[in-house]
C-alpha cells in the first residue's frame, strides 16, 4: 500500500489510542483545598477546622460544633520552563464548596462533611502526553479534575476523634465503532459524501479512594493526628473497531481496523500523614505535618496499545498492508517515595468584641518523585518549595438572625521549582527544568449554631 | 463496662464497619425511572405533595421545609430488567440488560438561623449513585436495544436543594440537578518522523438543571407542584484527520445523547390525617425535545450544503403524561415504634413512536405496581427509620416495526434514616 493509500482508518484508531495518553491526579493533592488550610501550607492534619477536613483528616470533622457552609474560588497559575523556554501549562481555576454538619446519634457526637472542588468549565480535562519531548507530567491538565470528598467522624470519647472519608475522581471509559464507506475526492466525489455511521459504547466512571483518620487530644492545647489515604489509579481501557470501504472511485477497498489501548490517566499516591498541633495561646496555633507519599507506585500515563489492520485487496494488487502494531509498553517511570514536611502558624487577633482578624503563614517542601535517569520517558519535575500566607475577617454574632460567625478567608502562595538538570533518555541531550507556581483564593463561610 | 459505654463502643464498631463496607462499593440512583426516596418509591413514585426529607430535594424541594430535623439517610436499591423481541415468525429474542445496583445517600440540614428566619430554611442533598457507572452511553445502531429502560438508569442523580417556609401553609423550594458530559477533539496527522500521531483534548463537563417547587396545605390536604429542567448529557468527540497518508476524511463526529431526563412538571394532591396518607397526581414529561440518540457522523460544510452524507435519525418522541397514586397507613406497634404500609401504582407511557426512525430501538409503555413498608423507632435511643420498597413494572406487547416488543422491571430498595 502506498503512503497515499494508507488507510485513515488506521489513523482513526491510532487517534483513539492517543486518547488514552494522558495524566492527571487530584488538584487537591497538589494545592490543597480550603483557604485556611491552603494558607497553612496544608499542615492541618491535626488542625483542620472546616470542610477541608474531609480531605486532610476526616476525624477533624468531629471537632466542629456549628453547622458550617463555605463557598470559595481558587486560581493557580503555573509557569514551567525547559531550558528557560516556557512550557504550555494552563491555569487551574476552580470553585469550592463545603459543608460540615455536626450532631449526635445515640448520644455519640457525629459530624458529616462534604467538600467539592469544581474546575471552571469542566470536571476533568485530558490531553495527550508526548513520549518524545520533556513534559511536566505532574502539572498541567492532571490538575483539571473535579474533587468530591465525603466524610464522617465520631467522637466516642472527648480525647479521641475517628473519621473516614471517600474521595471521588471521574473519567470516561469505552469506545466507538465506525462503519460505512469513506468516499475519496476523486471523479467529482467529495469526502463529505462519505456514508459513515458510528456507535458509542462508553461509561462515565468514578474511582474512589478512602481516607481514614484519627485525632488524639491528650491535653487542651495539644492534638496529634494520623491519617491514611489510599492510592487511586484511574485506568482507561479502550477498544475500537472500524469496518467499511474506502471508495477510490474505480476501486473500493474493504477495510477492517481494530485497536486496543490501555492506560492509566489518573494517579494519587498512597499516603500516611503524621500531624501535630499546639495552641500556645487562645486563638494561636502552630501546626506540623509529615507526609509519606508512595510515588513508587506511580503508573506511567503513556498508553499501551495494539492495533490490527486488514484490507481485502483485489487479486494481483501490489498494495502493501501496514504491519500489525504490537503492544507498546508504557514502561515503569521508576518514581520514588518521598516525605513532605509542612509547617503552619495561625494567630487570630481580636479587633473588637464582634470582629477579629486571622493571620496565617505556612511552608512546605515537596521533593520531586521523578528520577534523574529515565528510560523511554521524558518526565520533567523538580523539588518544590512553597510559602503561603493568609488572612481574612471574621464577624461574630452579626445580628439577631445569625448566631455564629460570618467569615472571609484569603490566601496566596508561591511555589518555586528548584532548577534541575535531566539527561534525555531518547536523545542524550541535557535539559534544565525549572519554574514557579502562583496561587490564591478566598472562602466565604457561615458558621451558625 | 457500663451499659452506656458498651452502647457507645458498639456504635463505634458498627459505624466503622459500615464505612469500610462503603469504601469497597460504588453507588447512584435512576430517579426518573423509579423515583427518589424509598418511601416515595413505595407510594407510586410520587413525591411532589407528600413526604419530605432528603428525597424532596429531587421530588419537590419545597417539602424540605416541612420537617426541621437534621437527618442523614443511606440506602441501597437494585433493579432487574427484562426485554423480549418477537419477530413475525414467532421467534423470541431475550435481550440482555445490565441490572442496576445503586447506593443512595441523603442529608437534610435545617439552617439554625434565629429571629425572622427561625425554622424557615432547610438544605437537602440527595445522591443516587449506580455501582457500575456514573453515566452509560450505549448508542448502538446495529443491534436492538431498549435505550429508555436499562442503560438509562445507569446514571448518577445528584441533587442539591433548599426549602423555605414562607407561611405555615406555603413552602417554596429551589435546587439543582447535576450530571456530566464528555466533549473534545482528536486530531490525527503525520508527525515530524512521518508516522501518524494524534493529539487528544477531551473534557468532562458538568451540566446542571434547575428544580423548583411549591407546596400548600389546606388542613389535611396538601397541594404540591414541581418543575425539573431538562438534564441532558452529550457525548461529543470530533475526529480531525489531516493529511494522514493522503487519504481524505471529513471531520468525523462521534456524538450522541448519552443521558436524557426530559423537562418535567409534577402536580399532586395529597391527604394526611390520623396515620392515613393518600396521594394522587400526574407527571408531565417534555419528551418531544429529545433530539435523537446519535448525531450525524459527517456534517455538510457550508461550502457543500447538499452533500449526501448520512443524516442523523430524529427520534420523533412525544410528550407523556404519567398518572400516579399511592396510599399509606401508619399503625402503632408498641410504645415509640410504628409501622407504615404503602401501596401505589403509576402508568408510564412510552414516548417512542410505534414506527421509530431507528429499526433497532424499542420501548414499551409500562404499568407499575408499588409496595412499601416502614418502621419508625422514633422514641428509642437510636431513633431509626427503616424503609423498604418494591416495584413491579409490567408491559403489554407492542408492535414496533417488524417486531413485537415486551419489557419489564423489578425494583427492590431499602434505606435507613436517623436524626443527628
Amino acid at each position: 500500500m502506498t503512503s497515499r493509500r494508507r488507510l485513515l482508518l488506521t489513523a482513526l484508531m491510532l487517534s483513539a489510542g492517543g486518547a488514552a495518553r494522558s495524566a492527571f491526579a487530584s488538584p487537591v493533592d497538589s494545592f490543597g483545598v480550603g483557604a485556611r488550610s491552603s494558607a497553612l501550607a496544608g499542615a492541618v492534619a491535626a488542625d483542620a477546622k472546616d470542610f477541608s477536613a474531609t480531605y486532610y483528616n476526616p476525624a477533624e470533622l468531629a471537632r466542629a460544633r456549628n453547622l458550617s457552609l463555605s463557598l470559595g474560588y481558587t486560581h493557580v497559575a503555573p509557569t514551567l520552563r525547559i531550558d528557560g523556554q516556557s512550557q504550555s501549562a494552563s491555569d487551574v481555576n476552580g470553585f469550592t464548596a463545603g459543608l460540615v454538619a455536626p450532631g449526635s446519634i445515640a448520644t455519640v457526637p457525629v459530624s458529616f462533611g462534604l467538600a467539592l472542588r469544581l474546575p471552571v468549565g469542566h470536571l476533568s480535562k485530558v490531553e495527550t502526553v508526548q513520549r518524545e519531548q520533556p513534559e511536566f507530567v505532574l502539572y498541567g491538565n492532571r490538575l483539571q479534575l473535579v474533587h468530591l470528598g465525603l466524610g464522617v467522624a465520631i467522637r466516642p470519647w472527648p480525647w479521641l476523634n475517628l473519621g473516614a472519608g471517600l474521595a471521588f475522581m471521574a473519567t470516561a471509559h469505552g469506545g466507538f465503532e465506525i462503519q460505512g464507506t469513506a468516499v475519496q475526492p476523486v471523479s467529482g466525489q467529495s469526502e463529505y459524501d462519505s456514508q459513515l455511521q458510528h456507535e458509542i459504547n462508553a461509561d462515565l466512571k468514578t474511582v474512589r479512594y478512602p481516607t481514614l483518620g484519627v485525632t488524639v487530644l491528650p491535653a487542651k492545647d495539644w492534638a496529634f493526628a494520623l491519617v491514611f489515604r489510599d492510592q487511586a489509579a484511574v485506568r482507561l481501557d479502550l477498544s475500537t473497531r472500524l469496518s467499511g470501504d474506502v471508495d477510490l472511485g474505480m476501486l473500493a477497498l474493504p477495510t477492517r481496523y481494530q485497536l486496543v489501548s490501555q492506560t492509566v490517566n489518573g494517579f494519587v499516591p498512597r499516603q500516611l500523614v503524621l500531624g501535630g498541633s499546639w495552641s500556645p495561646a487562645p486563638g494561636a496555633s502552630i501546626d506540623i505535618d509529615l507526609s509519606w507519599q508512595q510515588w513508587s507506585g506511580y503508573i506511567s500515563p503513556l498508553s499501551q496499545s495494539q492495533s490490527r489492520l486488514a484490507v481485502d485487496s483485489p487479486p494481483g494488487s501490489t498494495l502493501t498492508i501496514p504491519p500489525t502494531r504490537s503492544a507498546t509498553s508504557a514502561g515503569d517511570p521508576q518514581f520514588k517515595d518521598r516525605v513532605v514536611p509542612r509547617v503552619g502558624a495561625e494567630y487570630r487577633a481580636q479587633l473588637t468584641s464582634h470582629w477579629s482578624l486571622p493571620l496565617r503563614a505556612g511552608y512546605s517542601f515537596q521533593p520531586s518523585p521523578a528520577p534523574q535517569q529515565q528510560r523511554d520517558t521524558e518526565f520533567a519535575d523538580a523539588d518544590r518549595h512553597t510559602v503561603s500566607l493568609g488572612s481574612g475577617l471574621i464577624w461574630s454574632d452579626p445580628g439577631e438572625v445569625i448566631w455564629g460567625d460570618v467569615g472571609l478567608d484569603l490566601f496566596a502562595f508561591e511555589t518555586l521549582l528548584a532548577p534541575r538538570r535531566f539527561e534525555s533518555a531518547l536523545t542524550g541531550d541535557r535539559y534544565r527544568a525549572s519554574g514557579s507556581v502562583f496561587g490564591g483564593g478566598l472562602d466565604l463561610y457561615l458558621q451558625v449554631h | 463496662m457500663s451499659s452506656f459505654s458498651r452502647k457507645r463502643t458498639l456504635f463505634v464498631l458498627a459505624l466503622t464497619s459500615a464505612l469500610f463496607g462503603l469504601s469497597r462499593r460504588s453507588f447512584a440512583s435512576p430517579a426518573d425511572v423509579f423515583g427518589v426516596g424509598v418511601r416515595n418509591q413505595g407510594l407510586g413514585s410520587t413525591g411532589a405533595a407528600v413526604g419530605g426529607g432528603y428525597s424532596a430535594t429531587y421530588g419537590n424541594p419545597a417539602l424540605l421545609a416541612k420537617d426541621a430535623a437534621q437527618r442523614v439517610a443511606i440506602g441501597y436499591q437494585t433493579a432487574r430488567f427484562s426485554a423480549t423481541l418477537t419477530d413475525s415468525q414467532g421467534t423470541k429474542t431475550q435481550l440482555s440488560i445490565d441490572a442496576l445496583r445503586a447506593l443512595m445517600f441523603g442529608l437534610q440540614l435545617p439552617l439554625p438561623f434565629h429571629g425572622a428566619l427561625e425554622d424557615r430554611l432547610v438544605l437537602g442533598v440527595a445522591a443516587v449513585v449506580p455501582e457500575d457507572a456514573l453515566a452509560r452511553v450505549r448508542l448502538l445502531v446495529h443491534q436492538p436495544t431498549f435505550p429508555l429502560l436499562g442503560d438509562r438508569t445507569q446514571s448518577l442523580n445528584l441533587a442539591f436543594g433548599m426549602g423555605v417556609k414562607i407561611t405555615p401553609e406555603l413552602r417554596l423550594g429551589i435546587g439543582v440537578l447535576t450530571l456530566a458530559e464528555l466533549t473534545g477533539s482528536i486530531q490525527v496527522a503525520d508527525d515530524q518522523h512521518g508516522t501518524l500521531a494524534s493529539t487528544v483534548n477531551d473534557e468532562l463537563k458538568e451540566i446542571v438543571a434547575p428544580v423548583v417547587g411549591a407546596a400548600y396545605e389546606i388542613g389535611a390536604l396538601r397541594l404540591g407542584a414541581s418543575y425539573r429542567g431538562e438534564l441532558r448529557s452529550d457525548f461529543d468527540l470530533e475526529l480531525a484527520v489531516q493529511d494522514a497518508s493522503g487519504i481524505v476524511l471529513p471531520p468525523l463526529h462521534i456524538a450522541g445523547v448519552g443521558q436524557f431526563d426530559p423537562a418535567a412538571v409534577q402536580f399532586e394532591v395529597g391527604f394526611e390525617q390520623h396515620g392515613l396518607t393518600l396521594v394522587s397526581g400526574v407527571l408531565y414529561r417534555h419528551w418531544a425535545a429529545f433530539p435523537g440518540f446519535l448525531g450525524p457522523t459527517v456534517t455538510c460544510p457550508a461550502s457543500r450544503p447538499q452533500c449526501t452524507a448520512l443524516k442523523a435519525q430524529s427520534a420523533d418522541f412525544h410528550d407523556t403524561y404519567s398518572p400516579r397514586l399511592g396510599a399509606a397507613y401508619r399503625l402503632p406497634l408498641s410504645s415509640g415504634v410504628s409501622a407504615e404500609l404503602r401501596l401505589g401504582g403509576f402508568f408510564e407511557p412510552s414516548p417512542m413512536p410505534r414506527h421509530s426512525a431507528s429499526a433497532n430501538t424499542f420501548d414499551t409503555s409500562r404499568y407499575v405496581l408499588t409496595a412499601g413498608y416502614g418502621l419508625d423507632f422514633e422514641k428509642s435511643l437510636l431513633p431509626l427509620k427503616l424503609d423498604l420498597a418494591f416495584q413491579q413494572h409490567f408491559s403489554n406487547n407492542r408492535e414496533q416495526g417488524a417486531f413485537t416488543a415486551h419489557s419489564g422491571a423489578q425494583l427492590f430498595s431499602l434505606s435507613a434514616e436517623v436524626p443527628f
